[in-house]
């Protein structure tokens, strides 16, 4: 093909390139005729077979282009009011047309937009035959194909009264999950899909198979980990098998400004106060007062302000933790104790009277006992609460199953990680403050050999 | 053939359409040399060959006539059919097609009931439908034979499937069990315990990854590969098996870098083309592969002579070189170089033992039911799988391991709704493949459509005395893939040619890129 010189291929590229390059400007002009023809069918209202022609072949080459998506909907409006007969094979050359196109821009916005249009506009929209269309779909795009998944799935489910017929939808999203899971399990998004059906798919099963399906989830994610300990989704679904044992809330310190008739509690969360807490002086003496919380509203607050009604200082606090406060958030559970804390004096700065002086101005409301007990019973909201193994028994028995893993792995970063909240799930439950030893060491595995997060690791430390 | 050919000197003779002869004559006649190609069967594919259900029948026929002679390469075949017992019909003869009638009166006479008689006649007349390799392998995705395919464009003419699934019979479940290979596969396979995902994976990646310069390898050159793995991964067991047998096909005393690089070389196959790390020739392997080569040869003028009987080598005696060879009809061909599959050379040339060569027992075995579907979760009823027997499973087989491969409609093996199942092994113990053959059936004939047991010979090419410009092509061997055979054509090809370039991309290919 070539000459000798090698000449005659050079000059044939150069050709090719410019004869692209007409060819180019040729459609270019021909693309803005036909998109200038068009507007002016729409502006005279000339909803017409070429118009509507016109529309289908603009968007052949721009399906971005959505004011000729708008026209082409209000064609097929038009169309439909004319002849109501077609209307259904209208909008079924419309789902067609969609497939032509998504071939060639699978992630166009628009495209997905109109389909949406038409299955909601049309009188007989099949959607069962668009979750098979989706399957195909997340294979090119994944994100969006979950977002339209659950959009299919929730027409299906509106569609659909009966509560078995439900289930059989939820199930079979489920089984999809595992599908793709199998396919490739380091997929966030399925793991994430499965999470958020789990408790659909056993509203319905005894309790035993409740279990068994809370067992089975556990084996799925546990091969997962086994197989690719660097992948993040399976572990992070393995967290949420677990769940999270409902934080303490604890007093941490009672303070009074030296020679002020402040005291300021502090809680590790904001909770709301029941009843007033008891106050005494040196001499057992019962103090009384008035209490505010450092909030905005709602009554919850971390830091409380108790206002001596006399300038005396205050020597202990004591009050029946369960039957005094309530926890802000059911992630977390008030201690079955009597709390007895010293007060401490703290030196009062000019300035922070002061301050707290000028807050108190503003602070709204006094506390009153509030009408209602809003107890947020922790187990209600447990996302774990769908079963019933033994919380305390599953946890040390994947503790086992982590540590094993390490033995293989060592070095993993979050194999360590999960021990060390695992451990800490475990003392949470039982309360083993020997856990501590095993868990800082587990920390300082992890600052030795993930350095960027270190700061995190020694916080958890703390 | 009874015209005379004008051309009557050739560069290269090559006698016999098995495949490495074939290959060479492709190759040859690539680089613009004059092959004649000559085989005197009517079919392609000579000790390679590819049966349809009446050709089976015939084959039958001869070999039985020829179990004592010293020219055969199969032996003690035993073809048995298994009719549908409960169909009770009459003997209906119209069906037999004229070309048939001399085969079904021989046949007829060994047959015994009508229903096997009724089954024999319908075979034939889907013969057809069966295509069943004699010495059936598969291509190792990453294989030099694939490079070749490719860039000579020779690949266009021949069809692939992937072959996903690798079994190994467990000893302990008495069955064939999958094999995990792929990171799905360790993931889904509820078999395999939690470390041994760990291990196994592990492994894999470093096999993936292999390099001399790793320091597990260090202090290793004495250890052997079932070592390595037992004391670097702490693989032992089913696990270790499953990487020696059935994915590096080495055996217990191979060194760690023979092991190694087979390993490696199997991990990089996997994904190139399918899931699995290879690909089974659709309509039967060697005889497809080499009729593709013998395409090749005549797109660039090589001459085809098929059914031609061949009579004598013309030597010169003073040089003890082949001038050429003499048609059973007298016509004479000329030639530089010579090269011949191992049957058409002379009786003297040969080795004078009786036993020349190796036998290797092998097995065809149509089922209507897959033989490879242990796992009655994942199975896929179509799947190609190959699965392995390793020393000392229940068939008996204490010295060697018994390959398999299953086909289907898939490969184009059979017709749909039946099962194409090979096994073979070089084995010396008794009636090894028939054992392993009753282990996958579990005792239950009935799913047997009708089954062919033989014997097949191996003869290599090394220590042969012939005439200097005479190169000898081995038979096909006991390996499960290509490569023995195209490394030995390639061989070959530099021998004769030490400065052309094999299989070269062709100049049209070049354009139609552009």
């Amino acid at each position: 093909m070539s000459d000798v010189h090698g000449r005659k291929r050079e000059k044939t590229t150069e050709e090719i390139v410019k004869a692209r390059k007409l060819r180019e400007a040729g459609k270019i002009k021909e693309y803005n005729q036909l998109v200038q023809d068009c507007r002016t069918k729409m502006k005279d209202k000339q909803y017409d077979a070429d118009a509507f022609n016109l529309t289908t072949k603009i968007l052949q080459s721009n399906p971005d282009y959505y004011t000729i998506w708008n026209y082409r909907r209000i064609l097929i409006l038009d169309q439909v009011s004319k002849d109501a007969e077609k209307e259904q094979k209208l909008y079924q050359n419309e789902l067609v047309f969609f497939l032509q196109l998504i071939k060639i821009n699978p992630k166009s916005y628009w495209l997905w937009n109109h389909r949406i249009w038409c299955l909601q506009t049309m009188p007989l929209p099949d959607w069962k035959a668009e979750l098979g269309l989706v399957d195909k779909m997340l294979t090119m795009d994944a994100l969006h194909g979950w977002d339209y998944r659950r959009f299919v799935v929730s027409h299906l489910v509106k569609k659909v009264q009966d509560e078995t017929k439900i289930a059989d939808i939820v199930k079979q999203e489920y089984e999809f999950t595992t599908r793709k899971i199998n396919q490739s399990f380091s997929n966030y998004s399925a793991w994430h899909q499965r999470s958020k059906l789990l408790p659909d798919i056993v509203v319905f099963m005894s309790t035993e198979e409740k279990n068994k399906v809370a067992v089975n989830e556990l084996d799925l994610v546990k091969a997962a980990i086994y197989t690719d300990p660097e992948d993040q989704s399976a572990w992070l679904y393995y967290w949420w098998l677990l769940g999270r044992a409902p934080e303490e809330v604890e007093l941490l310190g009672a303070y009074q400004l030296k020679d002020t008739p402040l005291v300021i509690l502090g809680f590790n969360d904001m909770i709301k106060f029941m009843q007033v807490p008891q106050l005494f002086d040196a001499n057992n003496q019962p103090l009384l007062g008035k209490l505010y919380p450092l909030c905005e509203d709602s009554g919850n607050a971390s830091i409380w302000l108790f206002l001596l009604d006399n300038n005396i200082a205050a020597k202990n606090i004591i009050f029946d933790a369960a039957s005094t406060i309530l926890p802000s958030s059911s992630s977390k559970k008030v201690p079955c104790k009597q709390w007895d804390m010293n007060i401490t004096e703290m030196d009062k700065g000019e300035g922070v009277f002061k301050r707290v002086e000028s807050l108190k101005n503003n602070l709204k409301n006094v506390w009153v006992p509030p009408s209602t007990k809003m107890y947020k019973d922790p187990a209600l909201n447990d996302q774990t609460s769908w079963y019933t193994l033994d919380r305390i028994q599953l946890v040390k028995d994947e503790i086992e199953t982590v540590r094993e893993l390490l033995e293989l792995e060592p070095d993993s970063a979050w194999a360590l990680q999960t021990l060390a909240h695992f451990l800490n799930q475990l003392l949470l439950r039982t309360g083993q403050v020997d856990l501590y030893n095993e868990i800082i060491v587990t920390l300082d595995k992890l600052i030795e050999i993930d350095s960027d997060r270190k700061h995190r690791y020694q916080d958890q430390s703390k | 053939m009874e015209d005379n050919l004008e051309e009557t000197n050739f560069d290269y003779i090559v006698l016999g359409t098995g495949l490495i002869e074939s290959i060479l004559a492709g190759s040859l006649a690539r680089v613009g040399k004059k092959v004649l190609h000559l085989d005197s069967h009517q079919n392609y594919g000579g000790n390679w060959s590819v049966f349809g259900f009446r050709e089976l029948a015939q084959w039958y026929e001869t070999s039985i006539n020829y179990e004592e002679s010293y020219g055969s390469n199969f032996r003690k075949v035993e073809l048995k059919l298994y009719p549908n017992q409960q169909k009770e019909m009459d003997l209906d003869c119209s069906k037999i097609a004229d070309m048939d009638k001399d085969l079904v009166n021989i046949w007829f006479k060994q047959l015994d009931s009508v229903q096997e008689k009724n089954m024999f006649m319908d075979l034939l007349k889907a013969s057809r439908s069966y295509n069943l390799d004699s010495t059936p392998k598969l291509l190792g995705s990453r294989d030099s034979l694939v490079e070749t395919l490719i860039s000579s464009g020779v690949g266009r003419y021949l069809e692939f499937k992937s072959v996903d699934d690798i079994y190994i019979f467990d000893k302990e479940l008495k069955s064939l069990e999958k094999v995990p290979s792929s990171k799905e596969d360790v993931f889904t396979n509820k078999a395999v315990s939690l470390i041994e995902k760990r291990k196994l994976m592990k492994f894999l990646t470093f096999a993936m990854e292999y390099d001399i310069n790793h320091v597990l390898l260090e202090g290793t050159q004495a250890m052997s590969y079932i070592q390595f793995l037992q004391e670097k991964f702490k693989i032992t067991g089913k696990l270790q098996e499953a990487i020696v047998y059935a994915i590096a096909m080495v055996d217990d005393k191979a060194s760690v870098k023979t092991g190694l690089v087979s390993t490696h070389k199997f991990v990089q196959a996997m994904g190139r083309f399918g899931k699995g790390a290879y690909l089974c020739p659709l309509y039967g392997g060697g005889s497809e592969i080499a009729q593709a080569f013998c395409r090749v040869c005549a797109v660039y003028g090589g001459i085809y002579i098929l059914n031609q009987p061949l009579e004598k080598y013309m030597i010169d005696s003073e040089t003890n070189e082949i001038r050429g060879i003499v048609t059973k009809e007298g016509q004479e061909y000329k030639c530089q170089k010579l090269i011949t599959g191992i049957d058409y050379l002379n009786a003297s040339w040969l080795s004078q033992e009786k036993e020349f060569g190796t036998w290797v027992s092998r097995a065809m075995i149509v089922t209507n039911t897959p033989l490879a579907s242990t796992d009655k979760e994942n199975f896929v009823a179509d799947g190609l799988s190959y699965a392995v027997f390793p020393p000392g499973s229940d068939a008996g087989n204490s010295d060697e391991p018994i390959y398999s491969i299953h086909q289907s409609q898939e490969s184009m093996a059979c017709p749909k709704g039946q099962y194409v199942t090979y096994l073979w092994t070089t084995s010396k113990q008794d009636a090894v493949v028939k054992n392993a053959v009753d282990l996958l059936l579990q005792n239950n004939e009935q799913h047997n459509v009708f089954t062919v047991f033989y014997e097949q010979r191996v003869r290599s090419t090394k220590g042969l005395e012939l005439p200097k410009n005479i190169i000898p092509c081995s038979d096909p061997d006991q390996s499960l893939n290509f490569q023995g055979a195209s490394e030995e054509a390639f061989g070959i090809f530099k021998q004769c040619e030490p400065q052309a370039e094999f299989m070269p991309a062709s100049e049209q290919d070049q354009d139609e890129d552009y």
